[in-house]
């Protein structure tokens, strides 16, 4: 039997079937426009069901394989995924990046497959068992580094940050102490602070209070304050040496609103759209930004506003509870497996898919910056698509496959 | 662990939690107000629609002014590069180098230019290729365009032009236009593009001509793409009207040749002429150049004002039939009646004539063109009469014909006339005319005695040709009786039978007119100059039912030809000469239904020259010599001797030194080659051989229905076709 009736997590599965229902109608009404009493449809929705199709392929062929042969292939797979990274460079640029390797049919991103290898990979050497708390950083660092190297180099921000927060969950999860995770994060809150000095002193003698009480050495704690205190006074310098554009740039990002026709345009657009949607939408197919191609990229990265605007407050309200639903239902099921890697694997897919899930949402809102991370599930795109299922389908297939006591 | 995992959900909830708050917010009590910034963003704009302006035809529809739109062609760089990242097979160079091909394949602007334009790099992201595009080359491009799949060409209207077939033709008449571009406080933000008359007929029927702008809703998507809505508002853009002017073409283009013929031997200031119809009023041709004008460009002419309604000038002697038609209708002279005509003081004025007559009948003393005869009539007429009859006929007023810049002449007030004012005036001094008014005085001498309203433009037209308005001739008032006026056209056919105009005097055709040699006041002098005259002819035809009444102006001639006889009255000739002889002309069919006389042809062969020109004269008989030797003989005639023929018709006489005739037979029985000859020199060719030619269109001849060299028989018709 492939499915184990009393074990298998139906709830799961059908929560992924309505939000990838939601997905189609979603895509289906993106790629409308009306003109007039005319309709035009573009065939996003069709090439969205036939990856749907595919992707339940995977899922029956994942719920057959055996869980040693996937524990075998995991490294040969992360090697191949890096490979495409470096194959993809060699493409030629679409809007910019070389994100896509061509192949005539259909594009095919590597970016999202090498999430799922290194996710696997990095549960694998984590879950190894008497491992040291410095051989966890050591080992799990470089893993990370260098397919996150090869993205920004296609560039591609968005992506790359998904794998921070892979590794940045792997650790939350694993056996490494708290202050661990606040010396790693520490640089980057030194980055912000650095351009107050009152905010920095607080900050600082904070750190060191919490490393303090952490009862560690006073070597690491020097060391950490002497590391930030140097990120604090080389940042002005680097901010300072770039170029004004370069600094707008950057302001840009953090602030869409500073550049209202350049970054800021297409968040501005979506707000616009969500928030002339009202509580009951414009109705299908009716939304008129999304008509007049005010909104940019409304199939993939900005298709939650496209929901906003035709579905209203309900419509975004019922996904957002689809996708906590869904997400609870993966959480809960940590606890229910006991073997290491497989929770490893999947906390790293639940704290990835969630982070898609609000940092495309929050764009959508205009609160984040654009980052090019499209909504699981319901953004128009093959390879994330069927990325994505094969997460979700091993989750189930670990839940499937539990040993019960 | 169990912690950290109910953390992570603790956290997942307060993100969702999050969002919900803010969608709340932005869709429910909505701070930002986004429901009305979309109206604002659909709001949708306005895209003007430019009219064409009307074009302007002559009396036969041939074309004379027109309008051509010019389009502005760019390329958008954005659009090629999206395309080419949509089909990776593509390459920007070679879609670059596709539409250099493309363009300057119906255009003039060279590949390199083209490619130079493209490879700029710089901020904009469009390039301008061309603004000076046609619609025919438009349309070529744009279809090119589509069939290679280029992406990228944006086309805006651009400007449009007038253009003039006939280039400097009536130039000053049909005036110019300027666009509000062409001025330097021309902003685009506030003002449309429009053409507008600036003198001449453009000016005077700018609203006819102009059209009414046109708008059409639009509405754009983010991309700058025009939507298109189905329920947008739209209105048409009303192109401007025809206008179908009384001018006749062929008749204006012989007026302007001998006008500038006429200035040029006669060394005048300025050569003015009118030709019109004096049963309806039109205006067949209108034309004025001055000596400096010659040169100029068309450009400059038509900046110019037109002088036949601007010019004003005194009528001398051609004033002098208005009071002799007053004494006619009063019966005060009968025309035998003698009159003394020598030297005459009035207020210590003398009144001379420039040859001194003793008595002189009331008909020669207009025929001889006495000034102390005329002066001696009006004396018995009165000064009341007279300017009342002056002011009746359109004196120092603008004859109504509403062409812009005319002139009304200077005409005092009867209270202001002085001592002899009555004696001058009557000879046509103290008072100035223009060309028209003066035309106008003699239509009503010529119609019976209805003064007309002269008109330029026959009718108006819109785009679709439908007749919107007909102008029809206008009766402004009538005068005298037709008696009187029947007296005074034999009156004025005498002056062209024997009187002072017997230069214009053309044997099958009756012509009455009248010269007049007007000495001109100097600025700043009280007396009349002695070496500068104005000296004008104005003459209609045939007597009976005159077709036209043609004036003839020239402003201070060499002093050799100031008499009116001796420079307007020839040019007179000339011209009504070539109208006749237009093919299409009907005048000298009428003269021939009454008057064909078949004679016989006398034998001339082996006579000289001038026993030639005897006999032929002494019978009447218009003839062509061919001198192929001056002291030669007649070797041939035709007709042959004892043929009888149509008197009308022009006699050949060839004379050679030796009497060879196979030589002859070959010169002038063969058809010569009129391809590639304008119509009026094929014309003269064909006079010389005695082929009758029908012409259809006009320009340069392409074919002959004859082929050039073969043999021809006497007045045999040949058909030609003619192109611009």
């Amino acid at each position: 039997m492939l499915i184990h009736v009393h074990k298998f997590d139906w709830a799961l599965l059908i929560f992924l079937i309505c939000i990838l229902l939601c997905g189609v109608i979603a895509i289906y009404s993106a790629s409308t426009t009306k003109i007039g009493n005319e309709f035009q449809t573009e065939n996003y929705y069709l090439k969205q069901i036939l990856w749907i199709a595919i992707s339940i392929l995977i899922f029956l062929i994942v719920l057959k394989i055996p869980y040693p042969i996937i524990d075998f292939f995991t490294i040969p797979l992360y090697i191949f995924s890096i490979l495409l990274l470096i194959v993809v460079l060699f493409f030629p640029e679409i809007k910019g990046s070389h994100r896509w390797i061509t192949l005539g049919l259909f594009n095919i991103q590597p970016s999202e497959l090498a999430k799922i290898t290194t996710l696997l990979l990095l549960s694998k050497i984590l879950s190894k068992p008497h491992i040291r708390e410095g051989q966890i950083l050591i080992r799990s660092f470089p893993i990370v580094i260098l397919p996150v190297f090869l993205i920004l180099l296609e560039p591609d921000l968005g992506t790359s940050l998904v794998f921070w927060v892979i590794l940045f969950s792997l650790l939350a999860f694993s056996r490494l102490p708290v202050f661990y995770l606040i010396l790693i994060i520490s640089p980057l809150i030194s980055i912000i602070t650095s351009f107050n000095l009152f905010l920095f002193i607080i900050y600082m003698v904070l750190l060191c209070y919490l490393l303090y009480r952490m009862r560690l050495s006073l070597i690491i704690v020097g060391s950490a304050a002497i590391v930030n205190i140097f990120i604090f006074i080389i940042t002005p310098i680097l901010w300072n040496s770039l170029k004004i554009y370069q600094q707008n740039r950057i302001l840009s990002f953090i602030d869409p609103m500073r550049d209202p026709f350049g970054a800021g345009y297409q968040i501005i657009q979506a707000k616009i759209a969500i928030g002339s949607g009202g509580i009951l939408g414009k109705g299908f197919l009716l939304g008129t930004q999304k008509n007049l191609n005010f909104l940019p990229e409304h199939h993939t990265d900005f298709i939650f506003s496209v929901i906003g605007e035709e579905f209203g407050f309900l419509g975004c309200i019922f996904i957002l509870i689809m996708f906590f639903l869904f997400l609870y239902k993966i959480a809960r099921s940590i606890n229910k497996i006991k073997i290491k890697e497989m929770r490893y694997t999947i906390v790293g897919i639940l704290s990835y898919l969630s982070f898609q899930v609000f940092v495309n949402i929050g764009m959508n809102l205009g609160v984040v910056p654009t980052t090019g991370i499209p909504l699981p599930f319901i953004s128009y795109g093959g390879s994330n698509l069927l990325v994505n299922i094969f997460a979700v389908s091993l989750v189930l297939k670990y839940l499937n496959e539990r040993r019960t006591f | 662990m169990k912690i950290r995992l109910s953390i992570f959900i603790i956290l997942n909830f307060i993100f969702i939690l999050l969002w919900v708050v803010y969608l709340f917010t932005i869709q429910i009590f909505d701070p930002f107000n986004f429901k009305d910034t979309i109206e604002i963003r659909q709001n949708p704009s306005k895209k003007i629609i430019v009219p064409e302006r009307g074009n302007i035809y002559d009396r036969n529809f041939e074309l004379l002014v027109s309008s051509i739109k010019y389009y502005q062609i760019d390329i958008d760089k954005n659009a090629i590069l999206k395309h080419c990242e949509r089909n990776p097979d593509k390459k920007v160079s070679e879609i670059y180098s596709s539409i250099v091909s493309v363009i300057s394949n119906y255009t003039d602007i060279s590949k390199k230019k083209i490619q130079q334009k493209l490879n700029k790099v710089n901020g904009y992201t469009s390039v301008l290729i061309s603004d000076n595009i046609t619609e025919s080359q438009l349309t070529k491009i744009r279809s090119d365009f589509k069939e290679k799949k280029i992406p990228g060409l944006v086309i805006n209207f651009k400007k449009y032009r007038r253009s003039y077939p006939k280039n400097k033709f009536a130039a000053s008449l049909l005036g110019m236009v300027r666009s509000n571009e062409e001025e330097n406080n021309y902003d685009t933000r506030n003002n449309f593009y429009r053409l507008y008359g600036v003198c001449g007929i453009e000016s005077t029927f700018e609203k006819e001509l102009s059209g009414k702008f046109g708008w059409q809703e639009t509405i754009y998507d983010a991309n700058n793409k025009r939507i298109p809505f189905l329920f947008l508002k739209e209105k048409e853009a009303q192109n401007g009207n025809s206008l179908i002017l009384t001018l006749d073409s062929n008749i204006q283009e012989i007026l302007e040749e001998n006008l500038e013929n006429g200035l040029e031997i006669f060394k005048a200031n300025k050569a003015i002429g009118i030709i019109m119809e004096p049963f309806s009023g039109e205006i067949i041709a209108m034309a004025g150049i001055g000596k400096e004008d010659i040169n100029k460009s068309a450009a400059i002419l038509r900046a110019m004002p037109d002088l036949a309604t601007s010019f004003m000038f005194e009528p001398g002697s051609t004033l002098k039939p208005v009071t002799a038609l007053l004494a006619l209708e009063r019966k005060i002279y009968s025309s035998k009646d003698k009159i003394d005509c020598r030297n005459y003081i009035v207020e210590d004025r003398t009144i001379k004539d420039s040859h001194e007559y003793n008595f002189l009948s009331f008909k020669d003393i207009i025929a001889y063109s006495s000034n102390v005869g005329i002066s001696k009539i009006v004396e018995e007429i009165g000064s009341e009469v007279l300017y009342e009859r002056l002011i009746a006929m359109g004196c120092g007023q603008k004859t109504g014909s509403n062409l812009a810049g005319e002139a009304s002449g200077i005409f005092r007030k009867l209270k202001e006339w002085q001592g002899y004012s009555l004696h001058s005036i009557s000879f046509g001094q103290e008072i100035s005319v223009t060309a028209l008014q003066l035309a106008n005085m003699y239509c009503t001498f010529a119609n019976n005695g209805n003064v007309m309203q002269p008109y330029l433009i026959k009718e108006i037209r819109d785009q679709k040709d439908n007749i919107i308005r007909k102008f029809e001739p206008k009766i402004l008032r009538t005068i005298s009786d037709k008696n009187s006026l029947d007296t005074l056209k034999v009156f004025l056919k005498n002056v062209v039978d024997y009187g002072t105009g017997i230069v214009t005097k053309i044997n099958y055709l009756e012509i009455a007119g009248k010269t007049g040699t007007a000495e001109k006041i100097i600025k700043g002098e009280t007396t009349y100059s002695k070496d500068k005259y104005t000296s004008v002819f104005v003459g209609f035809f045939p007597v009976d039912i005159p077709r036209y009444v043609i004036v003839i102006v020239f402003d201070e001639p060499d002093y050799d030809f100031h008499y009116a006889s001796s420079s307007t009255v020839p040019i007179f000739r000339n011209i009504v000469k070539k109208i006749i002889s237009r093919p299409e002309s009907d005048i000298i069919v009428d003269t021939k239904q009454g008057k064909t006389e078949y004679i016989q042809m006398p034998d001339i062969i082996g006579k000289t020259k001038q026993q030639v020109c005897e006999i032929l004269r002494k019978k009447n008989i218009l003839y062509n010599l061919i001198l192929k030797d001056q002291d030669g003989l007649v070797v041939n005639q035709y007709p042959q001797p004892k043929v009888t023929f149509d008197k009308n018709k022009k006699v050949i006489v060839i004379l050679d030194k030796e009497y060879d005739q196979t030589e002859v037979e070959v010169l002038d029985h063969v058809m010569p080659d009129l391809q590639g000859l304008t119509v009026r020199k094929a014309l003269f060719e064909a006079v010389k051989k005695n082929i009758k030619l029908i012409i259809s269109g006009n320009g340069i001849i392409v074919s002959q229905s004859i082929p050039p060299g073969e043999k021809i028989k006497f007045g045999e018709i040949c058909r030609i076709k003619a192109k611009l």
